[in-house]
């Protein structure tokens, strides 16, 4: 039907869309979610992402696919809150996903307890400093990545880090009374630091 | 970051510290400049206690939340909104010009693909969106519908663009209208293609605002969307259930409704049925497995030679396994097998037998029991063993194991063994691997994200949630699959997708190249397939739909039986089989002193049945880490003990240690190379192992049960041969020793070998005696 270069073309277009997907689709629908709150509008600003991904070339994001990927995620949550001011903004995911916890004090040796401890306390960040640790550790961005996300200068990028994970520690040693928390988590993750 | 302090500066709260800690910002050794930023920190951070206490609890505050963070609960769009995606990137390729941005870019929530986003949520957007474009229809298009019975329920969009293909498809909205005769759908399903005639492109220039977003309709008019728009939907529309992943059935009744515009329920049924046979055993594998075999060519048993004459031999370490499969194949079908079918080395090894692991430096063991035959009293059954060392467990890499299951619904039966084989997958798991487990059906349902296998119990409760939900999809369960594998990936390690199927395999012939294209790059990737095909008899390729790709770096396994599968399983865990040894040989002397003639129980390879004098020598086989051998030789002893009988062997005689023994057994074997230059054959001298098999008198009945388990097997292939040294052989004694020689039987094999002789027995006694067996 069609001429085989143009079809080895798509096909290749096709498989780099794919592979785009495959490989950064559930990273991108944590972030989208952790921006407009809830799981079917992070999908559709996902999806939304890939549908402008299949319009370029892929020499053109070679090495900052991931960053493209995400700023087009980002700007179209800007979107969606400008469209949707209307409805009260939307409080970030993890309330919901920590079933509406507040930190509860006793928790400190329960490891699914530190986790939804530590899920709420993220919540309790300003939404910069909440998006930047989330960029960082959870997708794994560079400061200078992040950076051109936001718009935010690397300096500011590493002060908001920095102001986070200051904070996220008194807190969370703030929660803990009886037992070190420290020792608590450390025992959680004993292989983590490899 | 502009004019740092210097790290001399630094205090424990100095942001500077958080990124070093982070190895991020100035620090990320991809940054230009970071040397010298790295090393200033270093000397800094070297000379203070407190800044390399602050270090430490940053790094460990980070690690706790990147841990929990990465554990956050995963979400990926669902296959029908990754197939929107792939097919407008598609349709993009035919002809459609690019453009540096899609639909509104003003207002996101206008696009035109916002109505496909719509369109491809689950349950309301097929109504939604065929109603919408119904009434569009309805009012623009007066040359529509011309087939007698218009059905209200479809809708058929006609894109007309600058790309040559141009597109109508239809929607079934409401199956309930009355249809044409299924008679007529298929015919023109198999004549009738996707592509209607060229028509005027009565929607361009619309505005998508028509189209869009019925579901979240907010009223607003967007003046001019790209001109593209509609005519892409349609394609887009049409491509989706072209290059869908739909079974073939499915795409059957999309084919015809694109020209006979309504299926009834009824209409749809009677497709079905004819475009599957009525039974809903496994068509492409059956056609195939029940085409003629090549016959094999006869074969013969190796008789008994004289240990005075022809004193040595050996035997294969490296022996087939068809002859087993074949064999039960031929029965669970009512018939026996043919005798040139059985072939006793095979049976023999498609057992396993519990050998003692070498001890030392030696990487082979051997073990060798010696009893009276039980088909032969005056005769000694002698059995052999030799067990390789096992593979390192300490040492294999950590494993990756995504486990796609792509049953059909139906085959409860092979469910239960894939729960099973798994279940004794999880088993051989260690802690550090993990696994995941996930549908290949409609929904593509993922049953278990990858999950450390510490967790075992919901390892365990995962498969027991194992459903077959309809039709495989094959390609888009097998990215799914890899996906999964991606989020854990081991550098190094084994990753590895094993695809379950069951040999109904469904996916249109297009998918082909998709999935070379996917299987090999992830193979590129460093993430092996494995595809298993239970209840699929012999190999699995000549089975294999044309749509699969030739193995490359994936392996295709077949199993038959539970226990097939488990073994299969068991070997996708190892990383590649690791050689123990080299140029291994084996030698079996026999002591003319103590034997008369001997026998090796197994048939005449076909190098051999030319020649029969000179048994093929075995040299320069490998041996791969934990494998085992087992051979059987029968003995006619010498009468007395004496020499009179040592005639031209005699020299011989005295090399076969001990006139009490019966045999002395070789195994010669070099150390394989480990890739160094002075390790060339030269170098690694040969060495060997060897016993000397002292004769006993014992009744098999005293034997172990492994022992009476290999007598059984061998017995069998004697019974089902009607071989002319059966002896006094019968079913009944063929029966007991399979009894005896049950053992623990972790794996189920035995049991089933069992089944296997009252089957045979039944079939042998209840046939008329002197005719032959079918084959």
């Amino acid at each position: 039907m069609n001429p085989s270069s143009t079809s080895n073309q798509t096909l290749e277009q096709v498989e780099w869309v794919r592979v785009s997907m495959e490989r950064h689709e559930a990273e991108l629908i944590r972030y989208a979610r952790s921006l407009v709150g809830d799981l079917p509008s992070a999908e559709d600003l996902v999806q939304d992402a890939f549908f402008k991904l299949c319009k370029q070339e892929p020499e053109s994001l070679q090495g900052r696919l991931v960053p493209w990927l995400f700023t087009v995620v980002r700007n179209q949550a800007m979107d969606h809150h400008r469209r949707d001011s209307r409805r009260p903004r939307a409080a970030e995911a993890e309330a919901s996903e920590v079933a509406g916890s507040s930190p509860t004090p006793s928790a400190s040796a329960q490891a699914r307890d530190d986790i939804r401890n530590l899920m709420s306390l993220l919540t309790t960040l300003p939404p910069n400093q909440r998006e930047v640790v989330r960029l960082k550790f959870q997708n794994q961005l560079s400061y200078r990545e992040i950076s051109q996300l936001t718009r935010l200068s690397e300096t500011n990028v590493g002060f908001l880090l920095h102001t986070a994970l200051k904070t996220l520690r008194q807190r969370f040693e703030g929660l803990d009374t009886g037992l070190g928390v420290s020792k608590a988590r450390s025992n959680l993750h004993p292989s983590s630091p490899q | 970051m502009k004019s740092p302090p210097s790290p001399a500066d630094w205090t424990p709260d100095s942001l500077e510290l958080t990124a070093f800690a982070l190895k991020d910002g100035p620090f990320d050794p991809s940054v230009p400049g970071w040397a010298e930023h790295q090393a200033a920190a270093e000397q800094a951070v070297a000379r203070s206690v407190p800044l390399r206490a602050e270090i430490g609890e940053i790094r460990r505050v980070a690690d706790d939340i990147e841990t929990d963070l990465t554990r956050e609960a995963i979400h990926r769009l669902s296959a029908d909104r990754r197939e929107a995606v792939l097919a407008y990137a598609r349709n993009l390729g035919r002809g459609v010009p690019r453009r540096s941005s899609v639909g509104s870019s003003q207002n996101g929530d206008s696009g035109w693909h916002r109505f496909w986003s719509v369109l491809t949520r689950p349950a309301m957007g097929y109504s939604l969106a065929a109603a919408t474009a119904l009434s569009i229809g309805l009012a623009l298009w007066s040359g529509w519908p011309s087939e007698p019975g218009p059905s209200p329920a479809v809708a058929v969009f006609s894109g007309g663009s600058n790309a040559p293909t141009e597109v109508a498809l239809s929607i079934s909205a409401d199956r309930s209208t009355p249809t044409p005769t299924p008679t007529q759908a298929t015919a023109t399903a198999a004549d009738a293609p996707l592509i209607a005639q060229p028509r005027e492109n009565i929607l361009r220039g619309e505005s998508p605002r028509a189209w869009g977003s019925p579901g979240r309709s907010t009223g607003v008019s967007t003046p001019s969307e790209s001109p593209e728009s509609p005519a892409s939907v349609a394609a887009l529309v049409a491509q989706v259930k072209r290059y869908g992943l739909a079974p073939s059935a499915d795409s059957a009744d999309v084919l015809s409704g694109s020209v006979t515009p309504a299926a009834s329920p009824a209409a749809e049924l009677a497709q079905k049925s004819q475009a599957r046979p009525a039974t809903p055993a496994t068509p492409a594998i059956q056609a195939k497995t029940s085409a003629p075999r090549p016959r094999a060519q006869t074969t013969r048993e190796i008789p008994f030679q004289s240990a005075a004459t022809t004193p040595r031999s050996t035997f294969s370490l490296k022996p087939g396994n068809t002859s087993y499969p074949q064999i039960r194949k031929a029965l669970q079908e009512g018939q026996l097998p043919s005798p040139d079918a059985v072939r006793l080395e095979e049976l023999l090894n498609y057992f396993s037998y519990d050998y003692p692991a070498p001890s030392g430096s030696d990487p082979v063991s051997a073990q060798v029991e010696v009893a009276d035959s039980p088909w032969s009293p005056d005769h000694r059954l002698v059995k052999i063993g030799l067990q390789a060392r096992p593979a390192p467990t300490a040492g294999r890499p950590r494993a990756n194991m995504v486990v796609l299951v792509g049953l059909s619904p139906g085959s409860s039966a092979r469910l239960s063994w894939a729960q099973r084989s798994l279940q004794a997958l999880i088993e051989a798991l260690d802690e550090r691997d993990s696994l995941a487990l996930l549908i290949d059906g409609p929904q593509g349902r993922i049953i278990l994200p990858p999950t450390a296998a510490a967790d075992r119990g919901i390892l365990i409760r995962g498969v027991g949630a194992l459903r077959a939900e309809g039709a495989p999809r094959g390609l888009e369960g097998l990215r799914r699959a890899y996906a999964l594998a991606d989020q854990r990936h081991v550098p190094g390690g084994i990753n590895r997708v094993v695809w379950i199927v069951d040999g109904e395999f469904s996916a249109e012939a297009g998918t082909r190249q998709a999935l070379e294209l996917l299987i090999r790059e992830q193979t590129e990737w460093g993430v092996l397939l494995s595809v298993l095909g239970l209840g699929v008899e012999g190999s699995l390729e000549p089975s294999l739909p044309p749509w699969m790709p030739p193995p490359g770096g994936s392996t295709y396994a077949s199993a038959a039986t539970p226990a097939e599968a488990l073994s299969v399983l068991r070997r996708e865990l190892q990383p590649t089989p690791t050689t123990v040894a080299e140029n291994v040989t084996v030698d079996v002397r026999f002591n003319p002193a103590r034997v008369d003639q001997w026998r090796l129980l197994s048939q005449e390879s076909r190098e051999s049945a030319t020649a029969p004098k000179v048994l093929p020598t075995h040299s320069g086989v490998q041996i791969d880490a934990g494998r085992s051998i087992t051979a059987l030789y029968e003995i006619v002893p010498t009468r007395s003990t004496d020499s009179t009988r040592i005639g031209s062997g005699s020299e011989l005689a005295a090399s076969a240690g001990s006139s009490s023994d019966l045999l002395n057994l070789e195994v010669g074997y070099r150390s394989p190379a480990n890739g160094r230059v002075q390790d060339s054959a030269e170098n690694r001298p040969s060495r060997s192992l060897q016993m000397g098999v002292a004769d006993v008198t014992r009744s098999s009945d005293a034997a172990t049960a492994d022992y009476k388990f290999a007598a059984a097997v061998v017995g069998y292939g004697l019974m089902l041969r009607d071989s002319p040294f059966k002896g006094d052989l019968t079913w009944e004694k063929v029966q007991t020793l399979a009894e005896d020689g049950q053992g623990p039987d972790r794996e189920g094999y035995r049991a089933e070998f069992l089944q296997l002789v009252r089957k045979a027995r039944g079939l042998q006694d209840g046939s008329v005696p002197g005719l032959k067996p079918r084959e």
